[in-house]
């Protein structure tokens, strides 16, 4: 058996390690792989086929998306990639079952630092029961039995064989986000922060470490993710304020607030569910606060290969509101939900992303989009992963 | 390891929202879950024979690169054949018994 990260994580026998560790070789080896022959496809023969039938729109990543599936290549590839995210999900979700019970055992809290506060007559938003996102089976809302944490177990192994950190933190979305922020305001001192859809706060926790005088809080919709995640940061001895709620409606006062924060929750709701949640933390901010969500670039800035490539999430990976959020635009849905026309900012996690999104965006707004592509695909097989849509409420 | 008894409900193993088809038939798609699905498994199966041998070899049991220095007799090797014969058999048994009805046919004209 491995070391654990802490003392909540789930047991793993041999061949449950294993299970992981062949879907995380799937996934970072076949996966790309799969991908590049993809890519090299468009590349030598749809895109130039594209080009002289659509002069016009060859680019339209709805046209390369129909032209791409008609290859019985691009469709084993799709239907391989499903079902290794069905595989990573099984392989979780069997090895939690096997002990729920003690997990849930485990996982309560006789004298805790920080608290948890669930709300049994919540009324769960409809695009949560709709669809399982990331295939995840029952749901990230799913309560078993009395006690449950399965949803967030299962949550964190996903997330260990996902980001191929096999057991650590997973916390790389919230430290990225951090260091953007500290770099941007050194003296930033936050009183209280609060971080919309939290899950089972992975990514909350850096927050009481970089600013270690604050009151932190999370909320999320699920019971069961929220009982692990308490108990995990009992376990890491970080105390946190968990509430079960949803983003569009937590239930604090106005001005609670002078840090707002969400990671990867914007492509996960619908457009009203949104611009709700961010008319929300406009209210719940202090004057002066900040509103801060990271989550993955929009249309607009990749090239439309690489549009049509991470659309692809929507087919194998459960993801409804994927493409809808990704041809809005995060800086004006701010703007519509009530921050002031100029205090919105648009920010990547480094300077060279930067520099590469603005020059696709130039190449698009030039007409050329082979340009747009290329610089998309700079560094080779990489995008940017954290990009982050900033909102200052006025002092 | 889990000590607690195990009283929870059984989970459920599929995802809620529609599975994509990409082909047509659609059993296409269900071979290639399949075909993911044992690739992981003859993963575990290969880590866990490594590990066993591994295990062997720490104990004393053998020394290391003994298994892959091991010549077996004349009578094990046949008994090593036959069942590789029958195993691969049972693995490919439909396309066989297509190609011995193909054959039967073939023998009677």
């Amino acid at each position: 058996m491995s070391a654990k990260p802490h003392a909540i994580f789930p047991d793993r026998s041999h061949d449950e390690l294993a299970r992981d560790a062949a879907v995380r070789a799937l996934r970072t080896e076949l996966i790309p792989a799969l991908e590049m022959g993809s890519r090299a496809l468009f590349d030598g023969q749809i895109g130039p086929r594209l080009r002289r039938e659509a002069p016009e729109d060859w680019w339209d990543r709805h046209r390369i998306r129909d032209a791409m599936l008609e290859s019985d290549y691009v469709r084993y590839q799709i239907s391989t990639q499903r079902s290794v995210q069905e595989m990573m999900q099984l392989s979780a979700l069997t090895s939690v079952e096997r002990q729920a019970s003690s997990l849930a055992e485990r996982a309560r809290q006789s004298a805790p630092r920080g608290s948890l506060t669930l709300n049994p007559d919540m009324v769960m938003p409809s695009y949560v029961e709709a669809i399982d996102i990331h295939c995840q089976p029952g749901g990230y809302a799913k309560d078993y039995h009395d006690g449950d944490v399965a949803a967030g177990a299962i949550y964190e192994r996903t997330i260990s064989i996902y980001l191929k950190t096999s057991g650590g933190l997973n916390d790389g979305h919230s430290r990225t986000l951090i260091g953007f922020l500290k770099e941007r305001d050194p003296e930033m001192a936050p009183r209280r922060i609060l971080e919309l859809g939290c899950g089972i706060g992975n990514n909350l926790l850096p927050y009481k470490e970089a600013f270690p005088d604050a009151e932190v809080h999370g909320v999320d919709v699920g019971a069961a993710l929220l009982r692990y995640g308490h108990a995990r940061a009992e376990a890491l001895g970080v105390p946190v304020h968990l509430k079960q709620a949803p983003a569009e409606d937590p239930g604090y006062d106005d001005g609670s607030f002078d840090l707002i924060v969400s990671h990867i929750l914007a492509h996960e709701v619908p457009e009203e569910a949104w611009l709700t949640l961010n008319r929300e933390a406009l209210r719940l901010l202090a004057p002066g606060g900040v509103v801060a969500h990271g989550d993955v670039p929009v249309y607009s800035e990749l090239g439309p290969y690489t549009q049509y490539a991470y659309s692809k999430e929507t087919y194998f990976n459960n993801e409804p509101f994927w493409c809808a959020y990704r041809d809005r635009d995060p800086v004006a849905d701010l703007e519509r939900a009530g921050f002031p026309a100029g205090s919105v900012e648009r920010g990547f996690a480094d300077p060279t992303v930067t520099a590469q999104i603005e020059a696709v965006k130039a190449a698009r707004a030039a007409g050329d989009m082979v340009e747009a592509e290329r610089i998309s695909r700079r560094p080779m097989g990489m995008v940017p992963r954290f990009a982050f849509v900033i909102g200052h409420k006025p002092k | 390891m889990a000590t607690a008894e195990n009283t929870a409900p059984e989970f459920t193993r599929v995802a809620r929202g529609k599975r994509p088809t990409l082909f047509e038939p659609d059993a296409i798609d269900r071979l290639i879950a399949t075909n993911v699905a044992l690739t992981v498994e003859l993963s575990v199966t290969r880590d866990r024979l490594d590990a066993l041998e591994r295990l062997l070899v720490r104990q004393g049991i053998f020394a290391d690169g003994a298994l892959d220095e091991i010549e077996f007799s004349k009578s094990e090797e046949d008994v090593r054949e036959s069942n590789r014969s029958a195993y691969l058999q049972r693995v490919n048994y439909l396309v066989l018994d297509e190609a011995r009805r193909a054959q039967a046919k073939a023998d009677e004209s």
